[in-house]
């Protein structure tokens, strides 16, 4: 096991590598004269203090100098300043990180919770009603898409019926309140949670039939054991791996946040700190949202691997 | 194997288990045919698609001052805009826009896609290498944030709209006609083809590449609805297709501020309505024809 972490990181390192290049070069790419940022406009029409400047930033220098040096800045974690208002990057992302993670997780969670029991069932009931309506609920919550379900979510919900409050994390003006913060998260942690509960319903019932019917699953029920003992622990556990999959595959969102739902809701995270980014173009902040964003793929394809040797001792790594 | 749960519950039973002699592309038609959703998808999409070409250009295009922000009336069915232009028609031409761009993404993302896997297959070695790292990397950023960034260099526009997504989206296809070409190319008759003097593209073209196409064509409807979707979301944020070129995305965008979105919801729901019915279409279609050209699918079960 160890040997292979080992090895799942060591394979991981160029592919990172590559990462930086690309988002390097994207950003040597973009047009616009970084040294007008730090000089005001009548210094910048001085070509020779335009000089001095691009000098003193290392902007003289060839690329792969460039490169190196940005990149072990990087590595000790300091991604620059933003171009618009030259706050430190890191700080920034840190923060929108944080109310990125809570949305997507609070999503997330709503996802297992009702997805995974709903999947279980609609496979011990395979072609029932019930599992017939689920399948087909199911099938709506994978093709809908998310920020136009939020974009009506927010219509009905927040402006006709008023139940919900329209933008933000809190009621601006007021002391910070548990209650005043859930009822901001309920609408767009739910909307993002249908799509999970969605997946992860379709995924568990499909891979909860594979088994159902196989031989061990009937020795279990013959030897006496209780029924529900017999579904989660029996067959639920082999049923595990596609769940691990779809949990995997999400992690990222946690950390990228939904884009654009964000940019619907105006909750402050990855995704509308991006957007305002993009339509800024606060490359450094572009700059740092994609590193942060991809590094954080790698690592939830790495934590995948390792749980599904975790849950299936079958899986073989030679 | 999910879809193919589904697809036996939606399809009629008894019309699968008729004995069949005729050719597969006969079979997974008529297996099409009795996809119910699919059946469904089918007549939304030529519904949406005739609908768009229908729309006209001029009642898009032309301001009426004097009818500013008017609600729903029979001479308006869905109401203007906020310089007066008729929110039915721009909602026709929005569509022919964003399936536009839908389709012409998903040709750039198939060619550049089919070429690299192509090759990455036929040849393996350094080549292989190189390409499937270049597809590590990329699938490394979620689709939407690669799109975002490259809109913040070369800036919206619908053309660039549809490269950059076509450009963006080509991995998926590439690993799908690399898989084909690494366990075909070993084959006797794809040996025989080349003993006899064929050339490589003609090997590619004529022996390999027609493998590959049930799985390109899912990949291709999906990925229709994929790019529609993310022009939308482009648009809707103001950074895809720019007015007064109407699409279904940037008429999304009278929804981005709170008083708009409140006080003339008849300029945002129709193209909004228009987006899920389009890509819930696509999704029972692609549904659809995944069951029927799978050879494991059920007939004769």
């Amino acid at each position: 096991m160890g040997q292979y972490i080992l090895r799942r990181l060591l394979i991981n390192i160029p592919v990172l590598l590559g990462v930086t290049v690309l988002v390097f070069t994207f950003i040597a790419l973009a047009p616009g004269d970084p040294v007008s940022a730090y000089l005001s406009p009548e210094q910048g029409a001085n070509p020779a203090l335009r000089e001095a400047m691009r000098r003193e930033l290392g902007l003289d220098q060839p690329l792969p100098v460039r490169y190196s040096r940005w990149l072990s800045r990087v590595l000790q974690g300091d991604l620059g300043y933003r171009a618009v208002g030259g706050r430190p990057v890191d700080e920034v992302v840190g923060r929108a990180l944080v109310n990125s993670i809570v949305l997507m997780g609070t999503a997330l969670s709503i996802g297992c919770l009702v997805g995974i029991p709903l999947g279980i069932i609609s496979a011990l009931r395979q072609y029932s009603t019930l599992d017939f309506t689920l399948t087909t609920i199911a099938f709506l919550g994978i093709s809908s898409p998310s920020f136009l379900l939020g974009l009506g979510g927010l219509y009905v919900f927040g402006l006709r019926l008023g139940w919900f409050p329209i933008a933000g994390m809190v009621t601006p003006g007021q002391p910070f309140s548990l209650l005043d913060f859930l009822h901001h998260l309920a609408l767009p942690a739910m909307i993002l949670g249908f799509a999970y509960i969605a997946i992860l319903m379709r995924y568990t019932r499909s891979s909860m039939l594979e088994v159902i019917h196989s031989a061990y699953i009937t020795t279990a029920r013959a030897k006496g054991l209780r029924e529900r003992t017999v579904v989660i622990v029996h067959a639920f556990r082999s049923a595990l791996i596609p769940v691990i999959t779809v949990i995997g595959l999400a992690l990222p969102d946690m950390i990228g946040g939904a884009v654009i739902t964000e940019t619907v809701f105006s909750w402050p995270g990855m995704g509308s700190l991006f957007v305002e980014g993009v339509a800024g173009r606060d490359y450094p902040l572009i700059m740092g949202v994609n590193l942060v964003v991809a590094a954080s793929v790698l690592l939830a394809n790495l934590l995948t691997d390792l749980a599904y040797a975790a849950a299936d001792p079958r899986i073989r790594y030679g | 194997m999910s879809q193919q749960n589904l697809s036996q519950t939606l399809v009629l039973p008894r019309e699968e288990r008729r004995a069949t002699s005729d050719s597969p592309t006969a079979r997974a038609l008529r297996r099409f045919r009795h996809h119910r959703l699919a059946m469904i998808g089918l007549v939304i999409i030529v519904v949406l698609v005739i609908a768009a070409l229908l729309g006209s250009e001029e009642a898009a295009l032309s301001p009426d001052l004097r009818a500013r922000n008017l609600p729903p009336s029979l001479e308006h069915p869905f109401g203007t805009d906020r310089t007066g232009r008729d929110v039915f028609a721009r909602t026709l031409v929005g569509g022919r826009v964003s399936l536009s761009v839908g389709l012409v993404a998903v040709l750039c993302s198939l060619v550049v896609g089919t070429v690299l896997g192509a090759i990455a297959g036929y040849y393996q070695g350094l080549v292989d290498n190189v390409i499937m790292r270049l597809v590590d990397i990329v699938m490394c950023f979620p689709l939407i944030v690669l799109l975002l960034s490259v809109v913040a260099i070369l800036g919206p526009g619908i053309y660039k709209i549809m490269i950059i997504i076509g450009l963006l989206t080509w991995p998926t296809p590439c690993r799908i006609v690399r898989g084909q070409f690494l366990s075909l190319r070993q084959k006797e008759y794809v040996e025989a083809a080349r003993c006899i003097g064929m050339t490589d593209l003609q090997v590619a073209w004529r022996h390999i590449l027609p493998n590959a196409m049930a799985p390109l064509l899912v990949y291709a409807s999906l990925g229709v609805a994929t790019a529609v979707l993310l022009e939308a979301g482009l648009s809707y944020l103001g950074l895809g297709v720019q007015p007064p070129t109407p699409s279904w995305g940037n008429m999304l965008n009278t929804a981005r501020s709170i008083s708009t979105m409140e006080q003339t919801p008849w300029q945002w729901i129709p193209p909004g309505i228009c987006t899920v019915l389009f890509v819930l279409a696509v999704n029972f279609v692609g549904d659809g024809i995944r069951d029927a050209i799978d050879p494991r699918a059920v007939e004769g079960k």
